[in-house]
C-alpha cells in the first residue's frame, strides 16, 4: 500500500516539475504498474546498498576464528602436557614428538598431524609479510614505547630438512631523537627461523643497537596474523621487551 | 728429487694449514655446542633421526650402504640402534678434539671400521650438510658455523684417511 503512495507521490512531483525530467517523463508516458516496478527496483538497490555495508561489518567477525583464538588461548595456558621444543599431536592421542620432526614430510604422529597441513602452512613467513605493533620495553634499552616492524624479505626451506624455514628479515624500531622529539627508524637487517611445532619465528639482528637481542615471535593467537613477540639477551634470553606484533595488511 | 722434496713439503704445509682452521678455541667451541646439540634421552633419538632423515633426503642411494641395520625405514628398532651407536662414535671424537694423540687413534680406528665400506666423499658431504643444517636447529641460538664446518673437515678428513 505505501509504495502506491510513494509512487503517486512521486508522480505528483513530476507533474508538478512538468516534463523536464526524463525520470518523470517517462513514468508518467508509461503504464503506472511498471513506474511501480521500477520503485520496487530502487528499493532493491538500496536494500543491496544496506547489505553491502552490513558483509562489511560481518568480515570483522568471524564465529569460527574467535572461537579458534579462544580454543588456542585456553590450550595456552593449560599447557599441552609437552617439554618445551615438543610438538603435542593433538586428538585424543596426547602424543609429544620432537620439533625437530614436524613438517619433515615423515608422519611421527600415531594420527598424522605434525604433517598436517594447517600446522605446515608457512603462511606466516611468506616473503613480503610486514608485521606492526607497539614495543614496550622493560630492561636493557631505554626507549618509549614505539612502533616497530618486522618485514620477512626473503626465505629458504632446505629440500632435505623442512621442519625449519630459515627466514631473513628487516627489523625496523622508531625511537624518538632530538629536542624536537622527531621520530627516527633504525633498520636492522636480520637472520633466523620459522619453526612449525613451536609456531615461532625466531631473529637474530645481524648488528646494531640489536645486535645482542633475540626476537621470538609466537602465533599463539590462533591465526598466522598475530604474533606475541618477546625481544631478549641472546645469550642469557632475559626478557628486554614485548609486543604484539600483527600482519599489515597489503 | 729436489723438487720430489719441496713438493712433499709444501704438501705437508698445504695439508697442516687447511687443517689448521679448527684451532683450539674453535674445538672447545664446538664441544661445548655438541653437549647442548647431543642432549639426552629421546631427545638424542630424536636428533640422530632428524640427521639420518636429512642424509638420506640428499643421497637415497646412501641407504644401500645401510641394508644390515635397518636403513630402508629409519624408524626400525635396528637403525635407531645403529645412529645412536654412529652418535656416539662422534661424540668421542668430538670429546677427544682437545687431545690430539687419543683423537687420532680413535679417528684411525673409525677410518678402519669405514675403509672396507668404499664410501662415496658425497655421502660425507651429505653428513656434514644434514649436520649444519639439524645442528642449528637443535640449538636455536649461539651456534658456531665456521668452527663446526672447520672442526668437521678434520674429523671427515680422520674417518675418511684422505
Amino acid at each position: 500500500m505505501w509504495r502506491l503512495l510513494i509512487f503517486s507521490a512521486l508522480v505528483a512531483v513530476s507533474w508538478a516539475q512538468g516534463t523536464g525530467g526524463i525520470f518523470a517523463g517517462r513514468l508518467a508516458e508509461s503504464d503506472p504498474r511498471l513506474g511501480i516496478t521500477a520503485v520496487r527496483i530502487f528499493a532493491l538497490e538500496k536494500k543491496i546498498d544496506v547489505l553491502k555495508e552490513k558483509l562489511k561489518y560481518a568480515e570483522d567477525h568471524d564465529p569460527q576464528q574467535f572461537i579458534h583464538e579462544l580454543e588456542t588461548r585456553v590450550t595456552h595456558e593449560e599447557g599441552t602436557g609437552c617439554t618445551d621444543r615438543h610438538f603435542q599431536c593433538g586428538g585424543h592421542d596426547r602424543e609429544c614428538i620432537s620439533d625437530l620432526l614436524v613438517c619433515d614430510g615423515h608422519k611421527d604422529c600415531a594420527n598424522e598431524h605434525d604433517e598436517d597441513d594447517d600446522i605446515c602452512s608457512t603462511d606466516p613467513v611468506k616473503a613480503g609479510n610486514v608485521f606492526v605493533g607497539s614495543t614496550t620495553w622493560t630492561s636493557c634499552l631505554t626507549r618509549e614505547d614505539r612502533v616497530t616492524r618486522i618485514a620477512i624479505t626473503s626465505t629458504k626451506r632446505v629440500k632435505f630438512f623442512t621442519a625449519r624455514v630459515r627466514v631473513n628479515a628487516l627489523i625496523e624500531a622508531d625511537h624518538t631523537e632530538g629536542a624536537d622529539h622527531h621520530t627516527e627508524t633504525d633498520a636492522y637487517p636480520a637472520h633466523g627461523y620459522y619453526n612449525f611445532g613451536t609456531r615461532r619465528l625466531i631473529l637474530f639482528p645481524d648488528a646494531g643497537d640489536f645486535a645482542h637481542i633475540g626476537v621470538v615471535c609466537e602465533f599463539n593467537k590462533g591465526d598466522d596474523e598475530r604474533a606475541e613477540c618477546k625481544l631478549g639477551l641472546k645469550a642469557s634470553k632475559h626478557e628486554c621487551a614485548h609486543a604484539l606484533l600483527h600482519l599489515k595488511d597489503h | 728429487m729436489k723438487i720430489l722434496i719441496v713438493l712433499a713439503i709444501l704438501a705437508v704445509f698445504v695439508a697442516v694449514t687447511s687443517a689448521s682452521g679448527c684451532d683450539k678455541l674453535q674445538r672447545l667451541k664446538v664441544k661445548s655446542q655438541w653437549a647442548r646439540a647431543y642432549s639426552e634421552g629421546h631427545d638424542r633419538e630424536d636428533f640422530s633421526q632428524a640427521i639420518w632423515r636429512a642424509i638420506f633426503a640428499q643421497v637415497p642411494d646412501a641407504r644401500a650402504l645401510f641394508k644390515r641395520v635397518g636403513g630402508d625405514d629409519t624408524n626400525s628398532g635396528d637403525f635407531v640402534a645403529h645412529s645412536l651407536r654412529v652418535l656416539a662414535g662422534l661424540d668421542i671424537v668430538i670429546s677427544l678434539l682437545d687431545q690430539p694423540e687419543a683423537l687420532q687413534a680413535e679417528l684411525s680406528h673409525l677410518q678402519k671400521q669405514h675403509d672396507s665400506r668404499h664410501i662415496p666423499d658425497n655421502y660425507f658431504a651429505a653428513f656434514r650438510l644434514a649436520l649444519g643444517h639439524v645442528l642449528p636447529a637443535q640449538l636455536g641460538r649461539c651456534w658456531d658455523k665456521k668452527a663446526w664446518s672447520d672442526c668437521f673437515e678434520v674429523i671427515a678428513h680422520g674417518v675418511q684417511g684422505h
